[in-house]
């Protein structure tokens, strides 16, 4: 009986391309639409309780259902299954990003500490699951899922510039979230392999990885100062060779 | 041409939409900041979530919007950088024209900022090709370089009505279901900036006229080449 529409919502499908459903106008003075019901988000969390224990899997959903005083059988609701469940972790960690932003404000007001800061704060949220994550990024690696991960990645660095303050309004915008991308998933690639204690070298190897981006930047700011001097140079020999005649 | 613009078909509506706040105050660019995009104090009403449609048309407007004020400040920088060696005469006018365009992309700037929107991909080539066709028409005279002035302000007043009239639909399709009857103070706000940067456009259009740009020779296929790309750009530039 608890099966019925109330559960179904647009959302838990996979969604279409990354340039235009990502990036989709912020309301201040609205609402943020949510992608999923009540009862679904309800459902969702206490499945990701279970994960710990059994792991991205349809058993995880099942006791989900079950927490929530739904039936087995209601799983079912999630079109994409696991991925559904992996999905809603993704996008829960994301939205709590924003509960940081006082203390990092507070903190620093450097804007790549605090995209540090964040980074941090987003991998420590897959401290209890970091045993699972392996199969979860298996299953987002499959290709039908492989839109709707990179979407999340795309989102996830987004929010963490847009919570960083970042005011790029240029080609700076897409430079900088394609290699804050590249960056937080190969650390977060790391981290699964990590064994030290607290992840102290997860952490030594995120800012390896952005200290590279930083240096990467420089080397590409300095070629473009470089050849627009040189062609300012140039402009300027060819007049006065022009003048002298 | 500027009669074909008229503001008068949606001013009425505008007026109504937009309330009394704004109304005949004329706007001094030169020397201010820009105001910051409106945000709501902390525990103002937060209204139901925007449809993805209107928010789609929103991302859309301000991409289009952002890099159009990008290629205007340019394309008045070009001019500006030829005419302060060859026509000095002609400097303080285009500064003025520049200033008022400078404002309107650092409030489109803040804009895309604070409401998260991807800004245009092809901003590069925009920002060369603007710079381009400022120094160029510069360098053809001044006749060219009213004419395509006239030409870019054409499409973009045009286009900035056209999002107007959106907007002001939006606007009193909100306000018919808000409790209060009121829209948005965001969406208002977004409205009012339209309007009063369509404004400043059609001024720069009347100043191109008045400067002789309807002498540019050739001036038909001068004035529809513009025209053309700037649609052109237009449309990629929503959309990308």
């Amino acid at each position: 009986m608890f099966t019925s529409t109330h559960l179904r919502s647009p959302v838990c499908k996979a969604s279409s391309t990354i340039l235009n459903s990502a990036r989709l106008y912020h309301a201040v003075s609205h609402l943020p639409p949510s992608p999923y019901t009540p009862a679904q988000a309800r459902i969702l969390s206490s499945a990701l309780t279970h994960v710990p224990e059994h792991g991205f899997v349809k058993d995880a959903l099942v006791l989900g259902c079950r927490d929530q005083g739904y039936l087995d059988s209601t799983h079912a609701v999630f079109h994409n299954g696991v991925f559904d469940l992996i999905q809603y972790h993704l996008y829960s960690e994301r939205t709590k990003l924003a509960q940081h932003k006082d203390k990092i404000d507070a903190e620093t007001n450097d804007l790549h500490e605090r995209v540090k800061r964040y980074c941090v704060e987003r991998l420590k949220a897959n401290a209890p699951v970091i045993k699972r994550l392996p199969e979860a990024l298996a299953v987002m690696g499959l290709p039908p899922n492989v839109p709707a991960s990179l979407e999340e990645l795309a989102k996830l660095a987004d929010e963490i510039w847009y919570l960083a303050g970042d005011k790029s309004s240029t080609f700076d915008w897409y430079t900088r979230r394609a290699s804050l991308s590249a960056v937080y998933s190969a650390t977060e690639l790391y981290m699964t392999q990590d064994n030290s204690t607290d992840f102290k070298n997860t952490w030594e190897f995120l800012d390896r990885r952005l200290e590279n981006v930083a240096h990467l930047k420089s080397t590409l700011g300095s070629s473009s100062t470089w050849i627009a001097f040189t062609g300012m140079a140039s402009i300027n020999l060819l007049r006065s060779q022009l003048a002298r005649g | 041409m500027i009669r074909s613009l008229s503001t008068k078909s949606c001013s009425r509506r505008v007026a109504a939409a937009l309330s009394s706040s704004c109304s005949g105050k004329r706007f001094n660019s030169a020397s201010t900041t820009p105001t910051p995009a409106p945000i709501p104090a902390a525990g103002d009403r937060k209204l139901p979530p925007l449809s993805p449609r209107t928010r789609d048309f929103l991302a859309r407007l301000i991409r289009v919007d952002q890099a159009g004020e990008l290629g205007a400040d340019l394309i008045y920088s070009g001019q500006h950088a030829v005419f302060k060696r060859t026509r000095p005469d002609l400097e303080p006018l285009i500064a003025h024209m520049w200033d008022q365009e400078v404002y309107h992309h650092k409030t489109f700037d803040a804009l895309q900022t604070t409401h998260r929107v991807r800004p245009s991909v092809f901003s590069p080539l925009w920002t060369v090709a603007a710079y381009g066709l400022g120094v160029g028409t510069a360098v053809m005279g001044k006749e060219a370089a009213m004419a395509c002035t006239l030409a870019v302000e054409t499409v973009i007043g045009g286009h900035y009505n056209d999002q107007l009239r959106e907007l002001v639909a939006l606007i009193e399709s909100e306000a018919a279901v808000a409790e209060d009857g009121r829209a948005s103070e965001e969406l208002r706000e977004l409205a009012k900036m339209v309007s009063r940067f369509r404004d400043d456009e059609l001024e720069h259009l009347e100043t191109a006229v008045e400067h002789d740009a309807e002498k540019a020779r050739p001036y038909i296929l001068l004035t529809e080449t513009i025209k053309a790309g700037c649609r052109a750009a237009v449309w990629t530039a929503e959309r990308f």
